[in-house]
């Protein structure tokens, strides 16, 4: 029963003062789809979030839900929800009244939500009544049907988390919006919501943008991710896509950690995946010799550090842990990167492709 | 870990318990006169309770001589009026200061800052020759008007609504709240303590206040509790005590039983505006 | 823009006030001592610096405002050492800490005025409280109030017993905001005896509190004036003439109210060069982002 919209940008500017934040961007998000904005803290990626809800104006470009032109309208018109990284719970509210009140305001007037008067007025308690059983019924949908009554200071990270969600459920809106919304949570809960998030949107077929500076949150829970750096998108792909076949070295770089090793050639640079990068003897066919500075043991895997001599950084090979081998710190070793597995940049860190 | 060694304790306790002695013994005698005969208050004999109870003369005494009722009221009328007022005028002013972004809003706030710092007396003669051109001396408005404006009032409500954070209004907007009920439904319930604290700053301090309505009140009608204490002393000409001490025990009453009822808040206001001097 | 707007509409009323009630009559003390204006006289005439040679030639201005000083001197220290002795004393009790804060604390929310009453029955020469025991122990009382040599330290006593509540809970959220880990650290490094931790650890610590609660003291005893008009109208013998009282005399008293103003001048640039202070020793505590 949810209203399905897709959301499009085209040609998005916005400036504080002489500094841009964001240049020119485009984007067209499919109904019903789970897109994420990832790029480093500063790139502008909540500033663009804050835009299509209608919390900062764009200098320029457009700006469509569900097929209407939202620029000009206050972001109470916009019939989108936004959950905030501090959740931003009304702290003298109860949980019920957290999650009641956009319908509050928007089906009950001015003279019914008058506190004690309002009561009294005609249609109040008909529109009270259906408020309170839809908000239980989204708690009951989340897990917190027990807790109405608490005040947001009773309840910890996740809970309050729940009822962000719960508050932006509520009134059925045509997309959410999601500011960093796990990053105050600890890291086991936050990977138990990742999945909870990616049912919830799923099971509501709703449009959701979904802003993160973390990598894996973007990989595990998106259909699609807009990686943005320096006010720039740099691309828009499936995660996996962007993993295996980034359109930029920096897009290339930002993806995939440990981060992907990147070696200068002639007039551009190569770069290979830490696990398609094969640890071979120092005088193996086409193996770069180095010597190992640094194992990292992570238990599923071991990370060996290898320097190279005329590359800056180490370079990083990634071994399974079945594997036979126990590099030793100071060990003379080659690299060679396993076949088809390189990527190619021009100087300028545009892919080359063929 | 703190390690409490007993003798120490006792020690405390038994210099804190002297120093209450002294700092108590105005009240405690206060009362003790009320309630005593006038023979037994000019004996040298020291004791606290009266042999003779004469407390229902005392009083009856107070109450007739002067209007203390109509002083109390008066206080009433004057602290509410003021601080209504008050927070009229600094509420909104506060949330612009804390919330929005406008043109101006930092040489306003240093205005603020140094109206924090001009004392009470400084601008009395100026405000005397308005209200007397105005012919308002010796009125209610002359005891409330001056004091509609409070720099501190705004300066305390905008440190306040600073620490709320600009999310908790982002997402009243988007659940469809505008600007007017951000501030009614957000903005002041929260600030409930932030203005109670202000409450008691304001209500002391004008409740107290001596200077300014012994310039401006003349008739003994509008003495405000304070003054009708002074108007009370002249009248006895220093020598009735057991009615005079019933009359400061009723003037000091008000102040003092909601000091014991809301300590906390009391001295958590009171030291706030310690703080401004 | 929109939000500007609004914020001018918010703020109006409160610039507008702050004109009429703050700023404009402040300006005006200035303009008013320039002047031989009488309240109530058709004729204001330009005196310049008139009325400040007359004051600074009068002796009872000089006496009041040498007053004023003597009874900051004694008030001052006496309250803030007071003050933090108490603070310290009760944040050290096991038991009872919020009962000793609050009787404490009585005088200071107390109406003043009243309690001036109360005090000059106390020390009434005869019948008051305080000769009837100090004669117990003795001693003769005298007279508190109208002996000139006395007048002025018993109107500070009163200040003091009325201030050092407040310099008292000042104080203890001082104490409240040293961390408990230094003086375990200082314990570690060797300051073993109570007087070598309140040394090494409290009295640095407390530093601008104590700044702080001391300038405070000074302003708010600068300003006597209750006790002064109740219990000695400045006397006697302008014994205990202040600042304030000369003021109010002046203006209120003999309607000169150009003099009135210039007295006012002075006592608001002595106010604001120990708030300046305060601000000064403010900032290294709080800051108004």
């Amino acid at each position: 029963m949810t209203k399905k919209a897709g959301i499009s940008l085209d040609g998005v500017t916005k400036s504080f003062g002489a500094v841009e934040v964001l240049r020119d961007v485009s984007l067209d998000i499919a109904d019903g789809e789970f897109l994420t904005l990832l790029g480093p803290s500063g790139c502008g990626k909540s500033t663009l979030l804050r835009i299509i809800a209608g919390l900062e104006r764009n200098d320029s470009g457009a700006i469509s839900i569900g097929g209407r032109r939202v620029d000009g309208l206050r972001a109470r018109d916009r019939d989108i929800a936004m959950v905030f990284q501090s959740y931003a719970l009304y702290p003298h509210m109860t949980v019920a009244g957290n999650i009641g009140l956009p319908l509050a305001m928007r089906r009950m007037n001015a003279w019914q939500r008058l506190p004690f008067i309002g009561r009294f007025l005609p249609g109040t308690r008909a529109a009270r009544a259906g408020i309170a059983r839809e908000v239980a019924d989204v708690a009951q949908s989340l897990d917190i049907g027990q807790l109405l009554d608490r005040k947001p200071g009773q309840l910890s990270g996740g809970q309050k988390q729940r009822v962000a969600l719960g508050r932006a459920m509520v009134r059925h809106p045509a997309a959410f919006l999601l500011d960093e919304p796990l990053s105050n949570l600890d890291a086991k809960l936050r990977v138990q919501m990742r999945a909870e998030l990616t049912e919830l949107q799923r099971r509501l077929g709703v449009t959701m943008i979904y802003v993160t500076h973390d990598q894996a949150e973007a990989m595990t829970m998106s259909d699609r991710v807009a990686v943005m750096l320096a006010g720039k998108l740099q691309q828009v792909a499936p995660p996996r896509k962007l993993y295996d076949d980034p359109e930029t070295l920096a897009v290339a770089e930002f993806v995939g950690s440990p981060k992907i090793n990147v070696i200068p050639v002639d007039g551009g640079f190569q770069a290979v995946r830490p696990e398609a990068m094969e640890l071979v003897a120092a005088d193996a066919a086409g193996a770069m010799a180095g010597r190992i500075r640094l194992v990292e043991h992570m238990g599923s895997e071991s990370l060996v550090h290898v320097e190279v001599p005329g590359v800056a950084l180490p370079l990083i090979a990634r071994l399974d842990a079945l594997s036979d081998r126990d590099p030793q710190r100071g060990e003379a070793v080659g690299l060679r990167p396993l076949p088809g597995r390189t990527l190619r940049f021009d100087a300028k860190g545009v892919r080359v492709r063929g | 870990m703190n390690r409490r060694p007993l003798l120490g304790q006792l020690l405390r306790h038994v210099v804190l318990w002297l120093g209450l002695v002294i700092v108590l013994a105005p009240f405690v005698w206060m009362v003790s006169t009320s309630l005593k005969p006038p023979n037994e208050i000019f004996s040298t004999q020291l004791s606290l309770l009266p042999h003779k109870w004469f407390a229902a003369e005392n009083y009856h005494k107070a109450f007739t001589k002067v209007p203390l009722l109509r002083y109390l009221l008066n206080g009433v009328i004057v602290t509410a009026g003021i601080f209504a007022l008050q927070l009229a005028v600094a509420l909104p002013c506060a949330y612009a200061l804390a919330k929005l972004r406008f043109r101006g809003r930092d040489v306003l706030f240093a205005l603020v800052l140094i109206g924090l710092m001009i004392p009470a007396q400084a601008p009395a003669i100026p405000r005397y020759v308005m209200l007397y051109q105005l012919g308002l001396l010796d009125s209610y408005a002359a005891l409330i008007l001056p004091f509609a404006f409070s720099a501190f009032g705004i300066f305390l409500m905008r440190q306040f609504f600073k620490t709320v954070p600009d999310d908790l209004m982002n997402a009243a907007r988007i659940d469809g709240l505008g600007e007017f009920e951000i501030l009614c439904r957000i903005m002041l319930p929260l600030a409930m303590p932030a203005m109670l604290a202000f409450g008691v700053i304001s209500i002391v301090t004008h409740w107290n206040d001596f200077f300014w309505p012994l310039i401006v009140i003349q008739t003994g009608d509008l003495a405000t509790p304070p003054l009708g204490t002074l108007f009370f002393r002249n009248e006895e000409a220093g020598s009735d005590f057991g009615p005079l001490m019933a009359g400061t025990v009723v003037i000091t009453a008000p102040l003092v039983l909601l000091f014991l009822a809301a300590q906390r808040r009391f001295i958590e206001g009171v030291t706030l505006s310690g703080m401004k001097g | 823009m929109v939000e500007g707007r609004i914020a001018w509409t918010l703020i109006s009323p409160a610039v507008s006030l702050f004109v009429v009630l703050l700023a404009g009559p402040t300006v005006a003390v200035f303009a008013l001592s320039l002047t031989d204006w009488q309240l109530g006289s058709a004729t204001m005439n330009f005196v310049g610096i008139g009325n400040y040679v007359q004051l600074f030639g009068d002796r009872v201005f000089w006496k009041s405002f040498g007053n004023t000083f003597v009874y900051c001197f004694v008030v001052v220290p006496g309250s803030v050492f007071l003050g933090l002795g108490l603070a310290m004393l009760i944040e050290g009790v096991g038991t009872g800490r919020s009962f000793y804060r609050a009787a404490y604390f009585l005088p200071v929310t107390s109406t003043l005025i009243a309690m001036a009453v109360v005090w000059e029955f106390l020390l009434h020469p005869t019948v008051g409280l305080v000769n009837v025991v100090v004669e117990q122990f003795g001693m003769k009382g005298g007279d508190w109030l109208k002996n000139p040599d006395r007048a002025l330290f018993t109107l500070a006593g009163i200040g003091i017993w009325q201030s050092v509540g407040l310099n008292m809970v000042l104080f203890m959220a001082g104490l409240k905001s040293i961390p408990g880990d230094l003086y375990e650290a200082a314990e570690i490094d060797g300051a073993s005896s109570a007087w070598e931790r309140f040394r090494c650890v409290t009295w640095p610590m407390l530093g601008p509190t104590t700044l702080f609660v001391t300038v405070v003291s000074g302003i708010r005893s600068f300003q006597v004036f209750d006790t002064v008009e109740v219990l000695t109208k400045g006397g006697p013998n302008k014994a205990t003439e202040v600042l304030l009282y000369t003021m109010y005399t002046e203006a209120f008293n003999f309607f000169r109210t150009g003099y009135g103003a210039a007295i006012t001048v002075v006592f608001l640039v002595v106010v604001l060069a120990l708030t300046l202070l305060q601000v000064r020793v403010g900032e290294k505590r709080t800051h108004y982002g």
